[in-house]
This record gives C-alpha cells, structure tokens and sequence, in this order.
C-alpha cells in the first residue's frame, strides 16, 4: 500500500467556466488543495485602455452571460464617481431594479437547477428533473422573470445595452413595467415557497468562522453603493477598499485570489456575507421568512447559501415588485457630464458577492487604467481554505466520493470561472 | 407555390467573442426577414432557450461550433443525435445545449421538430473580432432554414449536402 494519494476532478461540474481541483494527501492527512483554474485570463482591464468611457458599460457587461449587469453597472458608478455626475433618485430606483432582474435570473437557476442536486442526491439538474419536475419548472419560471425584467430595462436580456453613463440610453414606459407585475407577484410567492423547500433539504451541518464581507448600506440591502463591512468588525469606504484587500498571483490559478490586509487572510462574499451584515435590511417578506424558518444570525454553514439565496430571491422580487407598481416615468432619463482627466472606484453586489472596479480616464475620455475584482477571485482563496477544514473528516471515502463531496463545497460559492479569469477539474496526489 | 410550415421558434446562440457571434448573427438576418408567425430570440446560454421553447411549434437553434480544420463550413442536424454532445458538450454550468434539450425533453417541453445547425469557428477569445468567413456562411445558413421551412413536410437533411460527415463548404 502507497502511502500518498492524489485525486483531481479535471472538470469541475455544475459551475460557470472550467477549473480543477487538486486534493494531495500524505499517510492520511491533507497535504495540497489547490482550487485550479485554468480558464486563460481575458485581461479586460488592457482591452478597455484607449477606449471611450462611453464604451466601458458595453465591454465589461461582456466580461459575464449570467451576471452582466453587475459588471456594467460597476463600471458606470465607478465613471460617475470620477466624473462627478450626481444621478436622480428615479435613475437610482431603476438601477435597483436592474439588479433585482439579474438577482432573481442567477439565484433561480443556481437554487433550482445547480445547488438542489447535491442535497437530493442527483449528479444533475437534468437528472433532477425527472423526479423534480414541479421544482425545476417553478425555479425555470422564476429565471425567465429575470430575464424579463433585463430585457425591459437593459434593452435585451443578453448583454444589456440600455445602461450609460449618467443614466438609460432610453426609460422604459410605465405600461411596459406594468406588465410584468402579474407575473412578479406570482413570482413573490413561488420565491417564498422555494426557499421553504430549500430550507427542508437535507442539508450538511458544517460551519466555520468566515470573515464575512459586503456592502452595508444605511438603509436598504446591499446592491450598487455602500461602505465595505467586515463582520470581524470595521466598515471602510470603497475607495479605501484597496487599502484593505489585495490581489495576488497564485502559481496554480489564471485568476488573481485575494486576501485582506495586512494579515494576508482569505474573507467570504455573496449571499451569507450579505445576509451576515444586512439581514435587517431585507425587505419585510425575506425578513419575516428568515425568522419563520429560524435561520441563524449570522449563518455560518455555507450548505446553507441555497438559503441565503432564496431569501435574497424574494428580497429581489418584493422590491421589484414595490419599483413595478410605483414606476410613473424617469425624466430626466440621463444626466450629462463633460469628460475629465480623474479617477473613480465603487463597488456593487453581484448575485455571488462584491465585486470592486477603479477606473482613471483623460480629459478626452478615454480610460487609461482599468482595474476589475470580481467576486469569485475573492472567494477563491475562501473556498481553499473551507476545503482544507473540511476534506481531513472525509479521507477515509473512495475518490469518486471525496471528489463529489469536494465539488459540492466548492458549488457552495456558485462561482464564477469565466469572471474569476477575466475559473474547476479534482486531482488528488496520496504520497 | 412556396408552401411554408408551422411557425417556428427561433433561438440563435452566441457571444461577443470572435466566432461564437455566429448565432447571432443568425438570429439577426433572420428578424429581418420577418417571417410570418415566427419568434426569433438572441440567447447567451443555451439554457435561455427554455425561456421560449415550447411542444407547440418547431425549435430550431444556430450556434457556432469549435473546429480548426472545418472553419468556414456549417452543418445541420435533427434531435435527438448522439453526435450533438461531442460537438456541443460544454456549456454555462455544465448546461450544454444537448443538456437543455434533453432537460426540456425531460419537462415535457420539447416539440418533435428540433433542428440545430451548427456553424464552424476556431477564434473565441474575448475582444477578437469574427473571421472573414462568417458572413457568407451565415448567409447560407439563413437560406438554408428558410428554404427548409418553406419545403415544411419534407423530411429534413439531417445529413451533409457536400461534405462527408455532414456540412456546407
């Protein structure tokens, strides 16, 4: 008998873009986990150079097909900020519901079709969907109202146009969102009963001691402004937030990881995080629900994200649905600027957690430096760092085992490979 | 007489990215045709085209396809086709386009009549532009669809018309 053992998952399944996963063990004990992403960096940070600010919402909504808006949205509050463009509260209310449309498309599809079939046992959403048909269907349903709601706002679903600096290139009509309301009241209810059944999974009692981090608001949940939180304690400005996170090169990843400073620690974001710091914040429907199924504060399991997320699920909808029904118009529908040499940085909420962009353009507009941290690259060193506690207790499984039970804590984090590289295959070495 | 078929739902797959544009582009001439009844949708993932397929009407579907040495050259196949998951087998969340059929087969959703014609391309990287090619062929695979949904009741070419293996030159 070898005393070393090694198990890879070459591919990691049910996550957007490809990494690997890496899991190394010497006489019985963990020695190497690697989350490997390999996906080849996209460097849009150098593709924005040289180009016109007008541009960045465009190019950088291309960066993701699952969560463009957070991308493109950052990117114009970050513009705003250094142009020194003050948008109408109207402006802001349909920003908002932007983000409720990209919330509720991404938390649907990961809910229903991605996350559920770790706990009831199926390799597949596909699979799940013979037994599940009622399930699948309704979370189907309820990311098509996403996609609706993008379509409207955003001028299409798949990488909006509509957003600009300083505003819409076009306010939608009263009656246009009018419509949709029917469907987003459903919507409000299919959400709640979704997070009920997410609730009853058999879900794995494991939690850890995370540093959770998100946008803390005043007085609303976190989506497009707001200092940095900490739940270690401390809130920062975002554009103190490079003073306290910092990306680094890891040799076994295309994606940059990042860790706070100074101590170099790794810190948890998206939608634990967010419930950790703002659970007061949750419109009345999530909040009533998060007490009825007697969640934890703050809730420290990372299984139990597919909770999280229902509840911002029906946060995303009960707002949506209090925007729809007061919307009259948006006059003006943008605010206009004139191109100067500075810098501006924001940070937003992406469906899986903060994501940080700084910009420096010139005076005739165009940006000369580009910086994008996307929340997965936060996460990456985090999901390490869980699967070091957590693998040790499962050493004694049959590799295919280990690496599903490893794949299913990854998928926790619903990351985002193609964002992280601007990311998952387990390789396990026994020595 | 021209004698056209059912409505079609029309879904066009792609990206910004070089040659994934394809579907797209598909998507876009086919609007302006404007055909009689038909619904034409521009999808980022393949999984956006549950959002429209219904087993009421016909599903067809144009997505760029990867392949150095047949870049240029497009092909068109009929659902269920093994061959589909070589060729299309990854996808946004393992949700690759023989998956979101087979998921909406699965549902019930799915009509009889699911046609895919495929678009080969080598260049996907972000910020590259599409080949020289593209445009012809996506001309050609804009006459194809019309002219398979005017021959409607036709048993469909599910196999090449010039290439070995199946494809368009």
């Amino acid at each position: 008998m070898t005393d070393t053992r090694t198990v890879r998952v070459e591919i990691l399944s049910r996550v957007e873009g490809e990494g690997a996963l890496h899991i190394e063990t010497r006489r019985g004990k963990l020695e190497r986990v690697e989350l490997q992403i390999y996906e080849p960096p996209r460097l849009f940070e150098s593709l924005l150079r040289g180009r016109p600010l007008e541009e960045t919402p465009d190019i950088t909504a291309r960066i993701c097909g699952i969560c463009p808006v957070a991308y493109q949205m950052t990117a114009v509050h970050a513009l705003e900020r250094a142009l020194g463009v003050q948008i109408t509260p109207e402006i802001r209310r349909l920003r908002r519901l932007l983000y409720c449309g990209e919330w509720i498309e991404s938390h649907a599809l990961h809910m229903h079709l991605l996350h559920a079939p770790d706990f009831l046992g199926y390799d597949s959403g596909i699979a799940m969907a013979a037994d599940h048909p009622l399930e699948v269907n309704r979370g189907l349903r309820l990311k098509k109202h996403g996609n609706q709601l993008l379509e409207v706002l955003g001028g299409r679903a798949i990488h909006p146009i509509n957003v600009a600096v300083g505003g819409f290139h076009r306010a939608p009509r009263r009656e246009q969102l009018q419509r949709l309301i029917p469907d987003f009241e459903w919507g409000l209810e299919a959400a709640i009963e979704a997070t009920r059944w997410a609730a009853s999974l058999p879900i794995p009692e494991y939690t850890r001691d995370y540093d959770f981090v998100a946008l803390q608001p005043g007085d609303e949940y976190p989506f497009n402004e707001g200092p940095v939180a900490s739940s270690r304690g401390g809130r920062v400005a975002v554009t103190e937030y490079e003073q306290h996170y910092e990306e680094v090169h890891v040799a076994h990843s295309t994606a940059l990881q990042s860790e706070t400073l100074p101590g170099r620690e790794c810190y948890h974001v998206g939608p634990l995080a967010r419930l950790a710091l703002n659970r007061d914040r949750l419109a009345e429907p999530a909040r009533r629900l998060a007490d009825d199924l007697l969640l934890e504060s703050p809730c420290r399991n990372p299984f139990r994200s597919i909770v999280a997320r229902g509840l911002e699920l029906v946060h995303a909808y009960a707002e949506a649905l209090e925007i729809l029904r007061s919307y009259r118009n948006c006059v003006p529908h943008r605010i206009t600027y004139t191109p100067r040499q500075a810098t501006g940085c924001a940070a937003t909420e992406a469906p899986r957690g903060l994501i940080f962009h700084r910009y420096t353009i010139n005076d005739a507009g165009q940006i000369e430096f580009a910086k994008i941290v996307p929340p997965t690259s936060q996460n990456q060193k985090q999901i390490e760092d869980d699967l070091r506690d957590w693998l040790p207790h499962l050493l004694d499984r049959p590799d295919d085992e280990l690496a599903r039970k490893a794949e299913e804590l990854v998928r926790n984090y619903d990351p985002c490979i193609s964002c992280s590289t601007h990311f998952l295959k387990v390789h396990r070495h026994d020595h | 007489m021209t004698i056209e078929g059912p409505p079609v739902c029309f879904v066009g797959i792609g990206s910004p990215h070089g040659d994934d544009v394809a579907g797209w582009r598909v998507a876009e001439r086919l609007r302006q045709r404007q055909l009689a009844g038909w619904e034409v949708h521009s999808a980022a993932t393949p999984i956006d085209l549950l959002d429209w397929v219904s087993p009421d009407r016909p599903l067809w579907v144009a997505d760029a396809c990867r392949g150095e040495n047949e870049t240029g050259n497009w092909q068109v196949w009929q659902w269920p086709c093994e061959r589909l998951d070589v060729i299309w087998g990854g996808g946004t969340h393992d949700f690759s386009l023989p998956g979101v059929l087979t998921l909406a087969h699965r549902l019930g959703r799915l009509p009889i009549d699911v046609r895919l014609w495929g678009i080969w391309g080598s260049e996907f990287a972000a910020g590259q532009g599409a080949g020289d090619h593209l445009p012809a062929v996506v001309d050609q695979v804009v006459d194809d669809i019309v002219q398979t949904w005017c021959r409607a009741g036709e048993v469909p070419d599910v196999l090449p018309k010039n290439m070995p293996g199946g494809g368009h030159a």
